[in-house]
């Protein structure tokens, strides 16, 4: 019966295609991620020399040489001291090393430091703990993926041990299948795991410091968090209606490191929705803040702008850091946000609102087809500083040095020079971007000029009938008016700023 | 009935095949022309031409017979006869750095009718420099090679020929020194005005699940289904340049998008469109200048 229905089910094409598909991506999955067994001719001899002399479950080895399989595959043959002889493949000779049933002589390690390739490297153990036990402090560098990739922070050391079996990864091994070996202890309260291939890593990297440079700081406690406060929102750019608010992180203490040591993610959840119980997506803005500590409970804020819910938490996947989180609603974050750190303890998270849509919105697709690979920047890829560079952030320079004027005369007389800037910048542009770019900001400058000159030249004008009536206003000053509001009469956009500026004009005459 | 609906399950099979192998378009690079100079210090090999600057992760750099001596393989590669003639090159403008190059194309049909062309050129140095490649002086227009000297190994792993253990840089530990360019393409605001608008963005999309097809089925997902609406969110166009699996054998749990610092808008778009829960991150620093593409995917194991 069984076999009559097996028959019936095998007849039916279908299946046994979709058996041999599901096969084929089995075998695929598998081969995949599997180390080489074979490697080349190099190799193969480099790896013979190393392992001779050392030994295998205890067996002392009496001589490694290579055999190879085709013209490009390598593997070792070993003559142990009881008399056998072995095909060893590179994958078995990993496994083995990870688990300590192949040892090297004169107290070296062998290590594969990927996963995927066969090349090899020999910890010189005694070196390593010579190198970790003088060491004052450690530089940490932190790995691929996380949010503070290749950065690093400079750790005080405490101390170092040999994992022992009372320690709670004694015997666990990464994701790598190596075996954790050492702990460092740190001054800031973490603990760093090594296994073979860390250290031989850490010693290329020249991680461990047994005298530290005099313009590195040292890391020897955490930042602790005393409170948030709310920064409210002031105008950051006149000439792009762009508006900034934030929030300010108080520490006890300074806070010795440099503001891209506090990186931002954005985080999405799908969460349920009480009143419909559907899955809804909400974005949450993340500021990390690595050796940081929330020692109390710190009030965060139920609404700050356009940010929700915003509270500090601390991280419980990784050690001494805490988070600053905030739902956001995706379409409000235009611009990312900016750190700063103050001489007053504290970090200022600033974050930006603009209701001018036209600051992150692309070109018309069908008016501008690039083609090909076209620049991003109006920087040149290398690091070349051309006149064209110098002349365009000596613009922008100045753009932002007027934003931060109170007088708006001496403001509207910095975006004349900065105009000027502009100019030369666009007349020294060698790229088409670079020209494009210096002519867009010197319209928008255009464009918000008439407005402010027209406030100032009412402003000054106000001034003057108030302070007396009597007195006749300084020529000199009058003249530098009439010559704001010529300017301005040129790039008036609107027939009611050209009727106040002939207003304005015949009132200063 | 039977055999009709087996039949069309088989078309659509194949069909589905070959529909993911087309996504991999037979675009390429055309040598016209090369140039050596030295940028402090460094001297720089480049070609000029034509490049699919989504191609540069394939092409392979390898050591020679000598330790002067490496080997570069650039598939999908013609070299423009009658702008570069020559095929082994011995005098440069540049004296002092290379000895010679030699360069060799090679256009082979397979068995199913396809043609498979590549360039393989050799370079030998005066010193023992190796050439690695610099996206960030390569664009759709020339390629660039740094040749940089080898550096001598901090640990003594056994120094012996071939071995290449790929050495971790080095931390900056000083303060950090911000130079002009960067303070102003660090703050939002100022990096506006350095940043143009795009309208197109180049997209890789990159395994990291347990699952081997992840990238492919997201980049179908990605090119057939959500296509229009991306598109028309982000008035961009969407260009996957890029679909593979990463090499660290790196599994996430969420999928994260890498994005770069003026594309945070675009970057929030696609991750409100994509189906599951994604991150996104500003590309680390350490690889931002070797990215050819504006937003990486990497495809998490809470895709399905």
């Amino acid at each position: 019966m069984l076999k009559f229905m097996w028959e019936r089910i095998l007849n039916k094409k279908i299946y046994i295609i979709t058996l041999a598909v599901f096969l084929f991506q089995a075998c695929l999955s598998q081969s995949a991620f599997a180390f080489p067994e074979y490697t080349s001719r190099q190799k193969a001899l480099a790896l013979a020399a190393v392992l001779d002399h050392g030994y295998f479950k205890a067996i002392k080895i009496s001589s490694v040489f290579v055999k190879n399989r085709g013209k490009e595959d390598y593997y070792l043959q070993a003559i142990l001291d009881d008399g056998s002889s072995r095909k060893w493949l590179l994958n078995r000779i990993r496994e083995w090393t990870q688990t300590d049933e192949l040892i090297l002589s004169n107290n070296r390690a062998l290590v594969f430091p990927s996963a995927e390739s066969t090349d090899f490297g020999v910890l010189e153990k005694n070196d390593f703990y010579r190198s970790v036990l003088t060491a004052t402090a450690f530089v940490k560098t932190y790995g691929r993926h996380d949010i503070l990739e290749a950065k690093s922070l400079v750790l005080g050391v405490q101390r170092f041990r040999i994992l022992e079996p009372e320690d709670s990864k004694f015997l666990s091994t990464d994701k790598l299948g190596d075996r954790y070996r050492y702990v460092l202890e740190l001054e800031n309260g973490t603990r760093e795991f090594f296994t073979y291939n860390d250290a031989f890593a850490l010693l290329q990297r020249s991680a461990f410091l047994a005298e530290v440079p005099e313009n590195v700081k040292v890391l020897r406690k955490t930042f602790k968090v005393i409170e948030l406060k709310k920064i409210p929102l002031q105008i950051e750019d006149e000439l792009r209606d762009i508006w900034r608010f934030g929030i300010e992180v108080v520490f006890d203490g300074p806070i010795e490191t440099s503001p891209d040591s506090f990186p931002y993610q954005v985080v999405e959840l799908k969460l349920k929705d009480p009143e419909t119980g559907r899955y809804k997506a909400q974005f949450f803005l993340q500021i990390i803040f690595p050796n940081s500590e929330k020692t109390g409970a710190i009030s965060g804020f139920k609404n700050h702008e356009y940010l929700r819910f915003v509270e500090l938490d601390t991280d419980v996947e990784h050690q001494k850091r805490v988070i600053l989180r905030a739902m956001v609603n995706p379409d409000a974050l235009n611009l990312p946000p900016f750190i700063e750190i103050t001489g007053r303890n504290s970090i200022v998270v600033n974050f930006y609102s603009s209701t001018d849509q036209s600051l992150t919105q692309p070109p018309d697709l069908l008016a501008s087809r690039a083609v090909g690979q076209l620049p991003r920047s109006v920087f040149t890829p290398d690091q070349q500083e051309t006149e064209f560079e110098r002349n365009y952030m000596e613009a922008v320079g100045l753009i932002r040095e007027a934003q931060a004027q109170l007088n708006t005369d001496d403001r509207i007389e910095t975006y004349f020079i900065a105009l000027k800037a502009l100019k030369q910048a666009a007349l020294s542009a060698v790229v088409d971007i670079q020209i494009a770019q210096a002519l867009k900001q010197r319209d928008i400058l255009l464009r918000t000029m008439p407005k402010l000159i027209i406030r100032n030249v009412q402003m000054s004008i106000l001034a003057l009938n108030l302070e007396s009536t009597d007195t006749k206003a300084d020529p000199e000053f009058s003249k530098k008016l009439l010559k704001q509001l010529i300017h301005a009469e040129r790039y008036a956009t609107t027939r009611e700023q050209q009727l106040k500026i002939t207003t304005l004009r015949s009132i200063l005459r | 009935m039977k055999q009709f609906s087996s039949t069309l399950a088989l078309s659509l099979l194949f069909m589905f095949l070959s529909a993911t192998l087309s996504l991999s378009a037979n675009s390429g690079h055309m040598l016209d022309r090369f140039e050596l100079f030295v940028d402090k210090n460094i001297p720089y090999l480049t070609f000029k031409g034509f490049f699919d600057p989504g191609k540069f992760p394939h092409i392979n750099i390898t050591q020679g017979s000598s330790k002067t001596e490496t080997t570069v393989i650039l598939p999908n590669t013609f070299i423009n006869n009658i702008l570069l003639p020559e095929r082994d090159i011995t005098s440069f403008a540049l004296s002092g750095i290379l000895d010679k190059m030699s360069l060799a194309e090679k256009i082979t049909k397979t068995e199913n009718g396809e043609i498979n062309f590549l360039v393989t050129f050799t370079v030998s140095s005066k010193e023992k420099h190796f050439l690695v490649l610099d996206t960030k002086r390569s664009d759709s227009r020339q390629l660039t090679f740094a040749l940089q000297r080898k550096q001598i190994k901090v640990v003594s792993a056994v120094a012996s020929e071939g071995m290449q253990i790929t050495s971790p840089v080095k931390a900056e530990l000083g303060p950090v020194k911000i130079t002009p360019r960067e303070q102003l393409l660090l703050h939002p605001v100022t990096a506006l005005m350095a940043y143009r608008h795009f309208d197109q963005l180049n997209v890789a999309v990159l395994n990291a699940s347990p699952n081997l097809g992840a990238a492919q089925s997201f980049a179908v997902m990605l090119d057939r289904k959500q296509k229009r609406t991306i598109e028309k969110r982000m008035g961009m166009k969407l260009n996957i340049v890029n679909i593979s699996s990463v090499r660290e054998q790196t599994i996430l749990p969420k999928t994260k998008i890498y994005f770069h610092a003026n594309l945070l808008k675009a970057a929030l778009i696609l991750a409100e469109v994509l189906p599951g829960e994604q991150v996104l991150e500003p590309v680390p620093e350490s690889r931002n200048n070797k990215l050819s593409t504006d937003v990486e995917i990497y495809v998490g194991k809470n895709f399905e």
